[in-house]
């Protein structure tokens, strides 16, 4: 072997790069199938108004009275907000709730089946003031209602 | 004991669904205050719930969600006896199923 230390380490190296690219190419699918089991691109933190277009894909969001969000509108305590989302809206398929100035806004999304009214109650953390949005997807569209949510201590703080 | 509690009440055409769990919902964005080493995010990503073994919610849910997470569901009909099912998972592979009946 006539191998001088500098060629082994180039080799070595351009070895350990095409492990490297063969090992993420394996990992893609792997990250494709946790996508439809939990949607992490969602839930990361983001800005609310990324985290608002990778949950309707661009498609406008439509004001509705049909929707009623129940919340305090001072809340002393941010790591405990109750809410409830009712809606009459007919055929809701998921129902999204997001704080906005949350370091990850999407809080929670529920899926609905034919067998359950759109009537649901669960508590939140809130960092700060902020809206909070209420979003209904129903016959393909995405109609929302917001109320701003005064808190007077963080909730994400510990 | 489960983690879980359920408590289901029959009113006229629905049945409400209400469930307590506990969980410490950890963001990972705290740090121990005596340790001064960021608490691992630990939290509940989703939630189901069966009528007689079919699905009728599922939820999907992030550190957002309060510490021992309660919430409240509505369903369609429900009769005495019908069997309500919640199970979670969480981001550490945990998971927990708890069934109850209808009163």
């Amino acid at each position: 072997m006539t191998q001088t230390r500098r060629q082994f380490i180039k080799k070595s190296l351009s070895l350990g790069g095409a492990f490297l690219s063969s090992s993420l190419v394996m990992l893609k699918p792997l990250l494709a199938q946790t996508e439809t089991s939990w949607p992490i691109s969602k839930f990361a933190h983001l800005t609310y108004q990324i985290a608002l277009k990778r949950i309707t894909g661009g498609q406008p969001l439509i004001p509705s009275k049909d929707i009623t969000l129940s919340i305090p509108r001072i809340a002393e305590n941010g790591a405990l907000i109750p809410f409830t989302v009712s809606s009459t809206l007919e055929m809701a398929e998921s129902v999204f709730i997001l704080v906005k100035n949350n370091p990850v806004p999407l809080i929670a999304r529920f899926t609905l089946s034919p067998h359950v009214n759109t009537q649901l109650s669960a508590r939140l953390k809130m960092a700060e003031t902020s809206d909070v949005v209420s979003i209904v997807l129903a016959n393909g569209h995405y109609y929302y209602t917001d109320k701003t949510v005064k808190v007077t201590l963080g909730g994400c703080g510990g | 004991m489960s983690s879980i509690k359920i408590r289901t009440k029959r009113q006229p055409g629905t049945t409400q669904i209400r469930t307590l769990i506990a969980h410490p919902m950890e963001t990972g964005l705290n740090t121990d205050s005596k340790t001064k080493k960021t608490i691992a995010a630990h939290f509940i990503q989703q939630l189901t719930v069966r009528h007689n073994d079919t699905i009728i919610l599922t939820t999907d849910l992030a550190s957002g969600i309060s510490r021992n997470p309660y919430f409240s569901f509505e369903m369609k009909g429900g009769e005495p006896g019908d069997k309500i099912t919640i199970q979670w998972t969480d981001n550490q592979g945990n998971s927990d199923s708890q069934d109850t009946l209808i009163q």
